[in-house]
């Protein structure tokens, strides 16, 4: 398979990892850093334009006392719309192009998410839950998201406010300054505890949350055995305990966050009243002007909200951290089953070399010892309860996962020794739920292949008898399957998936109980018209119908786990063994439907 | 491509959906007036600020009393503290009657849950319905908490501020309102470019999710098929309609903000100089037009927040509608205009019944049949010949298409279904455990059920030899749906919940699945006592079970094709005995 840009990029920042968890991010940003700069630049000018406004109130107000002309105050007036017209030209650079530059990172990080994650082996897929798959593109992106834009610029705006209106200030007066910022060493540390206090009980809701969530979720999936034993009541009372709780934490965190904005006000106002009190006096003594105590107290007010942000600010920087390095986690995760050498592709001869095989985690093989060989163009049939490992060796064939033990051999050469992508383009796979995507049946039917024309898609909905129906519903072909278009019955969803196999052409066919719910007659009617599409291929059809696999070359029968009798129809019906027996009832049944 | 369950854009105002919501604010009518109350006060106490810094200026710097300025001073500081204070009262008030709101629809929405037919969970994904009770009424708490109320605060906030402005100086105050239109077509030009970005964000948002979903189930058939480079393709495209969309509403912001701002700075210019002249004329004095300049920055916040209310609004009626929808679903139970005496311990009979579930396939025709109290009665017949609906109706999990059940002779819809299912118990085949302890597990939530008779059952069932195993006993987890159960112990823990109940009428789904031979011999002795003295249906698949039945169905093709006892049913050769000497020899063998 060919390296997609991205991983060359992973490979980077894989190297990069120990440094920080944000180092993920910078490397993202490194491509924007254009951008970035004017913006940072367009944030420092903004900021500077903004704090010329009360800058100049203050002559204005001193002008008026001293009686200056109008025209005057009017140039005082035009300067401040002009400096307003800059600061709100810087403003707009800024926001656009430091936030847009997180929206652009946010897609970035998603695509090579996505690539990333489509290239895990299975073993990825079963240790973890797709809920938490999920929340790596949703919670974790737009808390990277959070950090990538407004974090970077409400920090960068926040230090540029603090320093430029702090500058200034002392310019009117060092002492008032001294003074006014009394309450804000408090300020600063009521904010960080507040944070550190408000994350616990945020956290303790979203948790209750969850647990409400999965309570319905569960009431819901047991309201059969809720209503049978008449538990109504109960179990309405045991969600009013839990709706409480909620309701409780919620208003912890409610009066928590009560707490702080009146400590808040209250801190920040007390600041407001210092500089009046101290401040008029000094006007009074004569020491500054009264615009420069306007202008003093307009720069004040001003800093209240960057001051309160700050935690804010630090709480979504260490979301966002936490939330890169659950995602570099999972983009640093390595394929296990890595491609080989393209070799010729001709019907494939197929050779099982003692295979053992344990999925992932699980106490107990799936497959043991299993050895069998199969001709070019042969097709071998595999019966066998639920469970017995039918499935597990076209899992295998495909390359899903690697046998424990022993090899798997396709023309002389062990799978672990070819080209992946070749390999799985030699195959057609039916999986056995006959899993289809949300979009219209004939690009399901077309999904293996780059280019299909409707006569093609046509030719292989008529070969597993679906045309007739298809050609029923009200947009025929361009019908979309699943929740927003039409529910397609399983027969027929096995179907679609059994011509989605077909219409790749494979050299090596898999059929995994592909028409389990067609009924009987119309599967064995199918398949013997598959018979000569079969007959130039290779073709392996796992089965509990033995009438699917009666007139295979070779039959395996596998109990749990274990190649208990293999050969040819009627040599395993002379063994008398499980073969036999489940053709006898198989033939029974098929008897009483015939006689009802 | 994907089209997700997304809404276009909504109402924003629907009024017989806002005066519902309302109704759920009734109980904490007394709290929604104080929390108004103290809204009003704080956002009129918060306006002290520039009047207070106008006297100061006016009267004791102008004058040099020191004396004058403490004081005003110190009544700032205390207003302030009175201010924080009726802040704190007040978003702790408003907190409580949205948690209080959100605490009885979701108490409704439940019990309606737990009262709409069975039939509707068939239809409707758990997932869906979760929602109306977590997310939707979330939604609600945000128009309760954030919305109707806080609009009351904005409105009194900005006619505080004109009044103010209008009483200082009238003329001033007039041309500092000449703004205010700006401001207003600026934000309803902004809201409405905001709004639908954010809907195609949601969008784009949902198809993202949707894809990403459907990629993690399908995960085999894109690496059979080797579509992940395509695959990369097609989620670029929406990837890229998320971003887009995105970037159109962050050009709005860019573009809003900034102008509402360099509007505000206008304004202050504004007032300096008009202001300026008044006062170089002796109309205004110094702290007025400071004052002025002052007020002008908290004028334009109220105006800014509207269009953050509009969207809540309009997320909140959207939301409601859905929920007012479920809430009006007919429920399972109509009331019933008399109710029947009825003898638990008496013969079932259904008579003539025919069922379908979609009115269309039939599952049952025409079937009657008896099911003698105290006796056992066994189901034997192929997946799909219609046994498990059979038992389904007699919980009354659905109702007969034609035909009726009778209970020693009355009919059972007659009967309130809670009542029915009390003298009932059922044991399905596949058996579903709640997270939490065992002993709720057994027992179920049902108090009434007593020590005595719960270790009866427990006993009984041979559940204490499972609960050996476990060093918590009864208080054992239970956790995601009793997965560290087996088969065969999860069989047993029904047997245990079926006989805590005591039931008259037993319903038993015997499972399928094989067990170990220690456990089979459990589960048959415990089978033994629990069908002891009751009259049982069981769907059988032991040999056992239906050998030891007092009368045996053969049910085929929604029809009794043969009924009679074991002897009697091997006698007649029909397709019983046949089934018989294929299926169960082999058991008979084993169990010997």
């Amino acid at each position: 398979m060919r390296v997609p840009g991205h991983a060359i990029l992973l490979g980077r920042l894989r190297r990069r990892r120990a440094i920080g968890n944000l180092k993920l991010l910078l490397t993202y940003l490194r491509r924007y850093r254009a951008r970035l700069a004017i913006g940072l630049a367009a944030m420092l000018l903004a900021t500077v334009f903004s704090r010329l406004i009360p800058w100049l109130l203050k002559p204005a107000i001193d002008g008026l006392k001293e009686g200056a002309p109008r025209g005057h105050i009017a140039q005082i007036a035009v300067g401040m719309v002009v400096a307003a017209a800059f600061g709100a030209l810087f403003l707009y650079l800024q926001r656009w192009l430091l936030i847009s530059t997180s929206r652009r990172v946010e897609y970035d990080i998603r695509r090579d998410l996505f690539a990333h994650m489509q290239r895990q082996d299975l073993s990825f897929f079963g240790g973890r839950k797709t809920g938490d798959l999920m929340a790596h593109f949703t919670n974790d992106l737009n808390a990277v998201r959070d950090v990538a834009g407004p974090g970077i610029m409400y920090a960068a705006t926040m230090t540029t406010m603090l320093v430029t209106s702090i500058a200034l200030m002392l310019a009117i007066n060092p002492i008032l300054t001294l003074v006014a910022f009394a309450p804000y060493p408090i300020i600063t540390v009521v904010t960080f505890f507040f944070g550190r206090a408000m994350y616990r009980r945020s956290r303790r809701v979203q948790d209750l949350f969850g647990d409400l969530s999965a309570r319905v979720q569960e009431d819901l999936g047991g309201i059969r055995v809720t209503r049978a034993y008449v538990q109504e009541e109960n179990s309405a009372r045991n969600f009013e305990t839990l709706s409480r709780a909620y309701l409780q934490a919620n208003m912890d965190v409610a009066r928590l966050r009560g707490v702080f904005f009146a400590a808040m006000n209250a801190l920040a106002g007390t600041g407001l009243v210092l500089a009046l009190l101290v401040g008029g006096r000094q006007v009074m003594a004569g020491t500054i002007s009264l615009g420069a105590l306007v202008a003093f107290s307009a720069y004040l007010a001003e800093l209240t909200w960057p001051v309160i942000a700050v935690g804010w600010v630090i709480g979504m920087l260490q979301r966002g951290a936490s939330a890169v390095g659950r995602i570099n986690r999972v983009l640093e995760s390595q394929p296990a089953i890595i491609s080989g050498q393209l070799h010729d592709r001709p019907i494939p001869r197929v050779r099982f070399d003692h295979v053992t095989f344990r999925y992932p985690g699980a106490a107990e093989d799936a497959l043991r010892d299993i050895t069998f060989a199969l001709s070019p163009g042969e097709t071998l049939g595999i019966v066998g309860r639920t469970g017995s490992g039918k499935s597990t060796i076209l899992k295998l064939l495909l390359r899903f996962y690697d046998p424990t033990e022993g090899r798997i051999l396709l023309d002389d050469a062990d799978l672990r020794e070819r080209d992946l992508d070749q390999l799985r383009a030699i195959m057609g796979y039916t999986p056995q739920d006959g899993f289809l995507f949300s979009r219209t049946i004939a690009k399901n039917i077309a999904y293996g292949v780059t280019h299909a024309d409707a006569e093609s898609i046509r030719r292989a909905a008529e070969r597993v008898h679906l045309h007739d129906e298809i050609t029923g519903f009200a947009n025929a072909y361009e019908s979309l399957v699943g929740e927003r278009g039409i529910t397609l019955s399983g027969g027929q969803r096995q179907r679609a998936s059994l011509a989605r196999a077909l219409i790749t052409e494979p050299e090596l066919l898999l059929l995994d109980d592909t028409l389990s719910s067609v009924d009987a007659e119309k599967e064995t009617e199918i398949l013997d018209e598959l018979r000569d599409f079969m007959v130039q291929r290779t073709c392996i059809v796992v089965s509990h119908r033995i009438s699917a696999v009666r007139h295979a070359d070779l039959i395996l029968v596998l109990e749990d786990g274990e190649l208990t009798e293999s050969g040819r129809h009627e040599e395993l019906l002379k063994g008398g063994g499980l073969y036999a027996r489940l053709y006898a009832r198989q033939r029974l049944a098929a008897e009483i439907e015939g006689t009802a | 491509m994907l089209v997700a369950g997304e809404e276009r854009l909504g109402k924003v105002y629907d009024h017989k959906l806002m005066l519902r919501m309302l109704h759920y604010l009734r109980p904490s009518a007394g709290r929604v007036v104080l929390a108004t109350a103290l809204l009003i006060l704080s956002s009129l106490t918060a306006l002290a600020g520039p009047l207070i810094t106008r006297y100061a200026i006016d009267t004791f710097i102008a004058q040099k009393d020191y004396e004058g300025l403490l004081h005003i001073c110190l009544l700032w500081f205390a207003i302030q503290l009175g201010t924080s204070g009726l802040q704190y009262a007040q978003l702790v008030t408003m907190n409580l009657i949205g948690q209080q709101a959100m605490l009885r629809l979701r108490r409704e929405i439940y019990a309606q849950l737990q009262r709409l037919p069975i039939a509707f969970f068939d239809r409707n994904p758990v997932g869906r319905l979760m929602t109306r009770v977590t997310n939707d009424v979330e939604v609600l708490n945000q128009m309760f908490t954030q919305g109707v109320v806080a609009i009351f605060g904005d409105i009194f906030a900005l006619a505080g501020i004109m009044v103010v402005l209008l009483v200082m100086n009238t003329k001033l105050a007039l041309v500092t309102f000449a703004s205010l239109p700006f401001v207003f077509l600026i934000s309803i030009q902004f809201r409405r470019r905001v709004r639908h970005a954010f809907v195609d964000i949601r969008l784009a948002l949902a198809k993202i999710n949707a894809y990403l979903q459907e990629s993690l189930s399908g995960i085999s058939i894109i690496k059979a098929f080797r579509r992940e480079e395509r695959n990369d393709a097609e989620f670029a495209e929406l990837n890229a309609e998320h971003r887009d969309a995105f970037l159109r509403s962050v050009r709005a912001f860019a573009i809003y903000f900034p102008l509402v701002e360099l509007i505000q700075s206008v304004a202050v210019a504004l007032i300096i100089w008009y202001g300026g002249g008044r006062v170089l004329q002796d109309e205004l004095s110094f702290g007025a037009l400071v004052a002025f300049i002052q007020y002008v920055g908290r004028f334009f916040r109220p105006i800014r927040d509207l269009s953050d209310k509009y969207n809540i609004m309009q997320d909140a009626m959207a939301s409601s509608e859905r929920i007012f929808d479920l809430l009006d679903k007919e429920p399972e139970e109509a009331p019933l205009t008399s109710i029947a005496r009825f003898n638990p311990r008496a013969d079932l009979c259904y008579e003539d019944v025919s069922f379908s579930y979609d009115k269309i396939v039939p599952v049952l025709s025409d079937v009657s049949f008896c099911i003698p109290a105290g006796k056992t009665t066994a189901l034997v017949g192929s997946t799909g010949s219609g046994k498990t609906t059979l038992v389904a109706l007699l919980t009354r999990f659905y109702e007969p298409t034609a035909g009726k059940i009778t209970l020693g002779g009355v009919d059972v819809r007659d009967i309130p279904r809670r009542e029915l299912r009390r003298i009932m118990a059922v044991v399905q085949q596949d058996v579903f455990l709640f997270s939490g302890t065992l002993e709720e597990n057994i027992r179920l939530w049902e108090e009434s059920i007593s020590a005595e008779q719960l270790a009866a059952a427990i006993r009984t069932s041979h559940v204490d030899h499972l609960l050996r195993r476990l060093p918590d006993g009864l208080a054992t987890q239970v956790t995601e749906r009793g997965s560290s159960f087996s088969t065969g112990e999860r069989q047993l823990l029904a047997f245990a919940r079926a006989l805590a109940f005591d039931p008259e009428i037993l319903i038993l789904d015997e499972a399928t699945a094989s067990v170990d031979s220690e456990t089979e011999a459990l589960i048959q002795d415990a089978l033994q006592a629990l069908l002891r003295g009751r009259t049982a249906v069981v769907i059988a698949h032991r040999l056992s079970t239906i050998r030891n039945a007092d009368q045996i169905l053969v049910v085929h093709h929604g029809r009794i094709a043969e009924r009679g006892d074991h002897a009697e049913l091997l006698a007649a050769g029909g397709v019983y005995a046949r089934l018989y000497r294929l299926q169960f020899k082999r058991q008979e063998a084993d169990v010997g």
